[in-house]
């Protein structure tokens, strides 16, 4: 159970510690800011898991933006469901999206849904900002970061340092 | 292609196919346990079912012993089927939708018994919202018991204490007795009295020097008693004329009697439509409000149309766009029923089509329709129409029989009149509609060769009436009921008349005033002859009190007319005195 609560912790300790580059990291606290803001139980966010996991980018510093952002998503409703209506209930894309809903799977996909949609759009609308900010942060404050919590034994043990050591030695 | 994990997604397509391996064979499962769940959250009842297949690949379902449970009545099942098969749409499941052009549902049955409790363990038992005795007019079975048992009220009075002829002659015969006992009295003293002044005077009239004080007084003594007799005679010469007043006392009294029991058992006229509603209440009511609990069964089956459907995720709104193909979530076009069950006491077998059948039928343009055939004692041919194309639903039921064969009745079997009806053919014909909660329609039962047995309390009423009413029964050979409906679904009204009702009415009140004119007259002829020999019994006893009387005073008028000189006369002869006897 402990285990299981300080979990996201750890991703987050491990994806500092890994020796991925500040680009992997924050491509994919990218996508997992993405993933959090779009509400689940849709193939955008299906998708979204598949490409977080799939491609060569930190998983464990998009789940940690997922696990961030689908805390604050819901709080965005307002807003997301505004821009959402606002697309969805434009003339000229109704016809697109009487289309992709008639798709098979279209229902799915969830693009019928305001808040979806507005969701995504919000979280596409900050990729690149998220992207250079996070960016900045990996590669200015991780290696003194990782350095800092490898030296106390609560830093090992949260990314299972000492674990590995015991077994090893 | 640096950018991909090769080693992450090439396991995970291996574990995907393995996984849709899995759910073809194990899918059933979660199907099963699906709609357990979700069917006994909307059913609010347990709901079991046997086995669960199903196929991602074919999109079929098949589903065995299946078991509804009633939430009203746990003991009971809803529904059972042996077997429900469904072949859904696979485009239409790609979008999300549980669409199938055909299904079949056998081994349908309807209200059988469980061995365990239906009833879910954290949802108490809902009870039928309508009560059933509160649909027809609450005062007219009262009134019909009220009549039944004002009439047993009339005979089990004892209206004897109440005949003012029998009161009287009563009274005659505590009075009369003293008032002869008086004059037998008064006349023996009289006797006496003459007896002693007979014999003083003859005394006397030994030594009349001596007792000539005596004898001067003997013509004042004698008048006196003479006179005393005299009253006593007046009083008894009046006697028959008393006596023919209280005779013609009691006679008036005997005649204002006979009026009296006249009026006591002269019954009020007995109204058809509570008759109707006392003894077809149970009868109607029951069936009726069955087929109600089945209406509203319907509505949750076949809901109104949403004003706005939410959306899946429980965030946002779902747009629907105009020129899309918008399916509704469920949707069975043809669903086609087998089964058995008893109706009316009756086994059936029953064949039917649900056509049409979906829980948005805002997305559907055609009505859920129902075509339902019985076969065996109760041929029933029913056909129902779930219309949503307006906010408001309508729905409309046709029920038609003909020559079907009805069980033996029992009719009014909370009250002192029972009917037990035996085994008739009828033919019915329903009518229902339903706009929003609004409830309309009309139910017609024609019923032929009805043979129709009373039974009343084996009391003082019940066994008169007995005989008769079985006999203006059994006149009745056929009857027709129209009920009409009203109110609401869940406030139901209704309102019916029966030609069966009217004539047992008529054979009742005809019964009835039999029997208590039968009474009457036992009662006045009873009166009469009680009256009758009083009156006789008093006539012998007057002649026989007036010999008795006129013997008792025979003796003292002759003593009298001696001692006045006046043998064999009535009255005194003035001026003369006993002096001129003695001088003669």
């Amino acid at each position: 159970m402990l285990s299981l609560l300080l979990h996201p912790l750890r991703q987050l300790f491990a994806a500092l510690l890994t020796n991925d580059s500040p680009n992997q990291l924050s491509i994919g606290f990218t996508i997992g800011m993405v993933l959090g803001f779009v509400p689940k139980g849709n193939l955008i966010a299906l998708s979204l898991a598949v490409l977080l996991c799939a491609v060569k980018v930190n998983r464990s510093a998009g789940l940690v933006a997922a696990a961030i952002f689908s805390c604050v998503g819901p709080w965005a409703d307002g807003l997301t469901h505004k821009l959402g209506s606002t697309l969805l209930h434009q003339p000229g894309l109704q016809g697109f999206f009487a289309w992709i809903y008639d798709l098979p799977l279209g229902p799915f996909i969830g693009f019928h849904n305001t808040v979806t949609i507005g969701s995504l759009l919000l979280a596409l609308y900050v990729t690149y900002p998220c992207y250079y900010g996070s960016h900045l942060l990996f590669e200015r404050y991780g290696p003194p970061v990782a350095r800092w919590v490898t030296r106390y034994r609560i830093g090992r043990a949260l990314t299972g340092a000492h674990f590995a050591a015991r077994f090893e030695g | 292609m640096k950018y991909f994990r090769f080693q992450y997604i090439l396991p995970r397509i291996v574990l995907i196919v393995a996984l849709l391996l899995a759910t073809e064979v194990g899918s059933g499962y979660f199907v099963r346990w699906g709609l357990i769940a979700g069917g006994e959250a909307s059913v609010g009842a347990k709901i079991e079912i046997g086995q669960v297949e199903t196929s991602l690949l074919k999109t079929r379902l098949l589903i065995t012993d299946l078991a509804v449970a009633n939430p009203s009545s746990p003991m009971k099942n809803l529904m059972e089927a042996d077997r429900v098969e469904i072949d859904f749409s696979s485009p239409a499941l790609l979008r999300k939708n549980l669409i199938a052009d055909y299904g079949i549902v056998s081994g349908l049955r309807f209200s059988t018994p469980r061995e365990t409790s239906g009833a879910l363990p954290d949802r108490p038992t809902s009870p039928e919202k309508t009560n059933q005795e509160n649909w027809l007019a609450p005062l007219a079975k009262e009134k019909a018991q009220g009549w039944l048992t004002d009439l047993e009220s009339r005979f089990s009075v004892d209206i004897r204490d109440q005949l003012e002829s029998v009161r009287l002659a009563e009274e005659m015969a505590q009075r009369w007795p003293v008032k002869y006992q008086q004059f037998e009295i008064a006349a023996r003293e009289i006797k006496a009295d003459a007896k002693r002044l007979e014999e003083r005077a003859r005394v006397a009239r030994k030594n009349p020097l001596r007792n000539m004080e005596f004898l001067a007084q003997l013509p004042q003594e004698t008048s006196k008693l003479r006179r005393s007799l005299r009253d006593l005679q007046a009083q008894l010469a009046q006697l028959p004329a008393e006596l023919a007043a209280d005779r013609d006392a009691v006679l008036a009294a005997r005649l204002q009697d006979e009026q009296l029991i006249r009026e006591h058992l002269e019954l009020d006229a007995l109204d058809a439509q509570s008759l109707t509603n006392y003894l077809l209440g149970e009868q109607i009511t029951g069936p009726v409000g069955e087929a109600i609990s089945w209406i509203r069964w319907a509505r949750q089956l076949v809901p109104a149309r949403g004003s706005k459907t939410p959306a899946a995720s429980g965030r946002g709104e779902d747009i629907f766009f105009p020129g899309s193909k918008r399916l509704p979530d469920f949707l069975v076009r043809t669903l086609r029923l087998e089964g058995a069950g008893r109706m009316g006491g009756q086994p059936v077998q029953l064949v039917g089509v649900v056509r049409d059948w979906t829980t948005q039928p805002e997305l559907h343009s055609q009505p859920t329709t129902l075509e339902l055939t019985t076969t065996g004692g109760m041929p029933l041919s029913i056909k129902a129409r779930l219309d949503r194309a307006t906010e408001v639903p309508y729905d409309e039921y046709f029920v038609d029989s003909s020559g079907m064969v009805l069980p033996k009745l029992k009719l009014g079997n909370q009250g002192p009149l029972r009917l037990s009806v035996a085994p008739s053919t009828a033919n019915l014909s329903v009518r229902i509609q339903i706009h929003g909660d609004r409830l309309r329609g009309s139910l017609q039962i024609t019923q032929r060769g009805l043979e129709i047995e009373p039974t009343l309390p084996p009391n003082l009423l019940g066994g008169r009436m007995q005989s008769v009413l079985a006999q203006s029964v059994s006149r009745i050979d056929q009857s027709q009921t129209e009920v009409t409906l009203g109110g609401t679904l869940d406030a139901p009204r209704m309102r019916f008349t029966s030609t069966l009702g009217t004539e047992l009415a008529q054979a009742i009140q005809q019964a009835a005033t039999d029997v208590a004119r039968a009474e009457a007259d036992r009662l006045v002829a009873q009166g009469r002859q009680e009256v009758d020999a009083q009156l006789a019994k008093f006539t012998g006893q007057f002649e026989k009190f007036q010999s008795k009387l006129a013997g008792e005073m025979a003796g003292p008028g002759e003593i009298i007319a001696s001692l006045l000189g006046q043998r064999g006369e009535g009255t005194p002869q003035i001026g003369r005195s006993p002096f001129g006897q003695l001088f003669k």
